[in-house]
């Protein structure tokens, strides 16, 4: 299966952000979410991400 | 911006106010897990810069076009309805009409709340890649998705669930994220907000 390769960092800008520290972070995060649905398997019910719902906001002037 | 990234470019023209966000986000979201790299007039913070002259070079820097022209309510305040979309979208189409070669490869999505509403207000975009969201994130990335796995022959990217799924687990995370970079994250700047989502889709591969 062909991939299409990943935007790297190289090709735009990021600021005054951290990306590496950034990715880490992601990466807890993502190992803690991994867990929780493994537990929630183990216990007989996985949880589904929540879905995205209409943000209902005052309109401003675009 | 590298010239050379101009086949990954994807100009995102949509109403910049609290309303829009979440489609914004979303469509930045599904741009950057295609592949692709997502860029908007809210990049550059030059307050000495033209804003036209900034679109224009950002759409001069940008194959791809996603146009959403959905706003068409009458302002609260000034009770007139807001025309930068719609003049940005015919410009993204004529550059494509009367650009030099590069230019002419532009391809372009467009996004209405409903599938044939802008036959009512603008029915000479007939023909174009017409796109309804129904104000919804994930309708917002089903059709971003499907018009950039439109765009690579040799690329198989993944569906429109498994992208909203993705940004849904994104969506979840970056507020405790962001306020540990001590930020807002309803508050992020187009710059920050990609930086994030890159660092996300990092972390989080197909």
């Amino acid at each position: 299966m062909k991939r299409k390769r990943r935007v790297i960092q190289d090709d735009f800008p990021t600021g005054d952000l951290d990306v590496e520290a950034l990715r880490r972070a992601f990466a807890e995060l993502r190992e803690k979410r991994l867990a929780r649905e493994r537990r929630a398997a183990a216990a007989g019910s996985v949880p589904g991400p929540r879905r995205i719902r209409k943000q209902e906001t005052p309109d401003r002037a675009a | 911006m590298r010239p050379s990234t101009y086949g990954k470019n994807v100009f995102i023209n949509c109403p910049f106010d609290r309303k829009h966000n979440p489609l914004f986000r979303a469509m930045v979201f599904a741009v950057h897990d295609c592949g692709f790299i997502a860029r908007s007039a809210l990049e550059t913070v030059d307050g000495g810069e033209v804003r036209i002259r900034k679109i224009i070079q950002i759409m001069r820097e940008s194959r791809y076009g996603v146009h959403d022209i959905s706003r068409i309510e009458l302002d609260r305040g000034t009770r007139l309805p807001r025309f930068n979309m719609p003049l940005e979208l015919g410009m993204f189409l004529g550059a494509r009409e009367f650009g030099v070669r590069e230019q002419r490869l532009k391809s372009c999505l467009i996004l209405d709340r409903e599938r044939y509403r802008y036959q009512a207000f603008c029915s000479d975009i007939a023909g174009q890649d017409i796109r309804a969201h129904a104000d919804d994130a994930a309708q917002a990335i089903f059709a971003v998705r499907d018009f950039l796995a439109s765009q690579q022959s040799a690329a198989l990217l993944p569906g429109g669930n498994k992208i909203a799924r993705r940004y849904d687990a994104f969506r979840a995370e970056l507020p405790a994220l962001a306020r540990r970079f001590h930020l807002s994250p309803s508050t992020l700047t187009f710059i920050e907000l990609r930086t994030f989502v890159l660092a996300f889709l990092d972390a989080n591969p197909w």
